[in-house]
């Protein structure tokens, strides 16, 4: 059986998200004028049978059934502190969501790139989540949602300033006040 | 923030379409802490929210962010009213709720 990971790859630390959240441009959001979330293909096939949404919901389970797609298996929903046995429960939440990426920088890049942020496997942007709390989530930012368990609030802030980071977006200075404050309340 | 009111009947139109008299109206709103969707899930930001009434009443609710190329449906399904002399109303009633600047 695989094992679980920690957290997604890429989690930065406490004091690597600190600069990272530093150095990010705060600049007011641009408009959705032009958005479709077709403009940024997912889930993409990862090769074997795979998409994309199937590799995540393996990496992120305590164990899985089936491969491509899984059937069944074990799952803790980070941000609600759920645990799930049915995948059709999960959804594949986007920590920096589409929309939101869009009127942070996106909207001028080539679909290609992204592709590649929707589908980025080798960062902290995707999370296998309850379907519920990602459709609650939706596409928000840290100033008006946060994970419902208070918990999670450190490493949700880490992925979020990390996925930013790594893909060169902006953020609302709101934003910023509120992804400090959860940065606050890690312990390392 | 200040709070602004919305902008409604930047589209009132009454078209033929197929026979069918179509009854569309269009508001402008924000809603910062978002407007749930059925296909994903919360919106933010400035909305735009077009309710279309068919001669018999049929009640159709669409939404999307201002200038963007999809629609989205709001959660129910079958609304349907006895008099269409009231989607004004209903319109106005939704774009009122809704809005959370």
């Amino acid at each position: 059986m695989p094992s679980a990971l920690a957290f997604p790859p890429g989690t930065p630390s406490k004091s690597t998200a600190q600069s990272q959240l530093n150095s990010l441009t705060v600049k007011s959001e641009s408009s959705m004028t032009g958005y479709s979330r077709d403009k940024f293909p997912h889930w993409i096939g990862q090769g074997s049978g795979c998409d994309t949404r199937q590799l995540v919901l393996q990496r992120d389970a305590d164990y899985y059934s089936g491969s491509c797609p899984v059937t069944s298996g074990k799952w803790y929903s980070y941000y609600d502190g759920v645990t799930f046995y049915d995948p059709s429960d999960l959804d594949i939440d986007h920590v920096v969501p589409l929309a939101e990426a869009w009127r942070s920088g996106a909207s001028s890049w080539t679909t290609e790139k992204r592709e590649d942020i929707a589908n980025d496997l080798s960062g902290p942007q995707l999370i296998a989540v309850s379907a519920s709390s990602n459709r609650s989530k939706g596409d928000q930012d840290p100033s008006t949602w946060q994970p419902p368990r208070s918990g999670a609030d450190c490493g949700y802030s880490k992925w979020w300033i990390s996925t930013k980071y790594k893909w060169g977006l902006s953020l609302q200075s709101s934003e910023k006040t509120a992804l400090q404050g959860m940065l606050n309340s890690c312990v390392y | 923030m200040p709070v602004r009111p919305a902008r409604t009947g930047i589209v009132h139109t009454k078209h033929k379409n197929g026979g069918i008299h179509m009854d569309k109206k269009s508001t402008i709103f924000t809603a910062t802490h978002g407007v749930m969707t059925s296909e994903v899930g919360v919106i933010s930001g400035e909305l735009e929210l077009v309710t279309s009434c068919d001669d018999d009443g049929v009640l159709t609710l669409a939404i999307t962010y201002v200038g963007a190329e999809e629609w989205y449906s709001l959660p129910g399904e079958e609304y349907r009213l006895h008099d269409v002399r009231d989607h004004e109303v209903v319109h106005g009633m939704l774009a009122a709720v809704l809005e959370r600047p």
